[in-house]
């Protein structure tokens, strides 16, 4: 005879390693589901300030940005939220490589992933590691992270992307004393 | 209860004891060879970690399974990482907004930020720390399961469950008859 806890036992052990073989197979189906999403980023304008920032005179770069995007084929079945962001990257004489998010948003449903704006800034600061841009270009572009219920998280980026040379910085006019 | 259990101790043989006690290190050690060799392949001392705070929410809550991976290639911006701050024994997990990678020495340069937080982690990095680097990365979010970490989160709460649980499950395995 077996007992009840060899029972419930068994039976703890036979839904844990279905429960298992479940996400397993879930989250390899979630990495084939197509997906066709589109978005299209515009620069309205970019102004570079100076400033003083931790006692050293520094460039800030204020984007002004429209996009208008087509996420909602991002969300299926298995789709928790999406993690959308603008991001600037540049290369300058001393870095290689800079990336920086301007801007992000969190959609939670299907409803809401198609965003449409005509008028956004970058809500980070959008600073240098050293004070100034010299003046490069940089490429602006839109990337999304999807985060499953269950699974691998997954990521990308939208074909479109601009290319834009930081203007020359200004500086705010001093008080007078 | 104990009775029957002490019966069936005092009914087993130093072979059969010897058996018991073998069986219970047997999962013990097949546990940890599992968890290392996780840790070999994804080359991330720790390759699965618990959420233990709701600065990433909506993506993670308390208690979701995060699985790690290292990636040979550098860090990338919108990555979530985990890494850990010097002096501080509490791995923390955010995203990184800022990356720079600086030419001449290959280093990196990264700035990170929970999704839930209203500003960035300069806060949470040692004083005057502007950067975290490479090196304090223990790895890169990415698998995802949801809820299954809460029984550490109840562990790290409440100490005491952890030696019950240990205690009851060291009993059953020394104490179970095949």
């Amino acid at each position: 005879m077996y007992t009840l806890t060899q029972r419930a036992n068994a039976l703890f052990a036979f839904v844990i390693t279905v429960l298992f073989a479940l996400f397993g197979i879930i989250s390899i189906v979630t990495l084939f589901i197509p997906s066709s999403p589109t978005a299209t980023l515009n620069i309205n304008d970019i102004q570079v300030w100076v400033y003083e920032y931790a006692s050293e005179e520094s460039e800030f770069a204020f984007v002004d940005m429209k996009l208008e995007a087509d996420l909602t084929s991002l969300f299926n079945w298995n789709t928790k939220q999406l993690f959308v962001c603008v991001i600037a990257e540049y290369n300058t004489d001393t870095h290689n490589q800079n990336q920086i998010i301007l801007w992000d948003k969190i959609i939670k449903s299907k409803e809401d992933a198609f965003i449409k704006y005509s008028d956004i800034h970058n809500v980070y600061n959008f600073v240098d590691i050293t004070s100034s841009f010299g003046q490069v270009n940089a490429t602006y572009s839109l990337h999304w992270d999807i985060m499953p219920h269950v699974g691998m998280l997954m990521n990308g980026r939208a074909e479109n992307l601009r290319v834009e040379r930081f203007p020359e910085p200004r500086q705010p006019m001093k008080n007078i004393r | 209860m104990f009775e029957e259990e002490l019966k069936f101790m005092r009914k087993l043989s130093k072979r059969q004891f010897a058996q018991q006690v073998l069986n219970f290190l047997m999962i013990v050690s097949s546990a940890l060879i599992v968890w290392k060799a996780m840790a070999l392949y994804t080359n991330s001392e720790s390759p699965i970690v618990v959420v233990l705070s709701g600065s990433m929410e909506p993506a993670f809550y308390r208690g979701d399974l995060l699985f790690l991976g290292m990636p040979d290639e550098p860090v990338k911006i919108g990555d979530i990482c985990v890494f850990k701050i010097p002096g501080r024994d509490v791995p923390i997990v955010h995203r990184v907004i800022k990356v720079h990678d600086e030419k001449e020495t290959d280093k990196q340069f990264i700035l990170t930020k929970g999704d839930n937080n209203q500003v960035d982690d300069r806060g949470l990095y040692n004083p005057g720390q502007l950067w975290i680097h490479k090196e304090h990365i223990i790895g890169k979010v990415k698998g995802f399961l949801p809820y299954i970490g809460i029984i550490t989160i109840l562990m790290n709460d409440y100490p005491q469950m952890k030696y019950v649980l240990i205690g009851v499950l060291g009993l059953y395995v020394l104490f179970s008859r095949e």
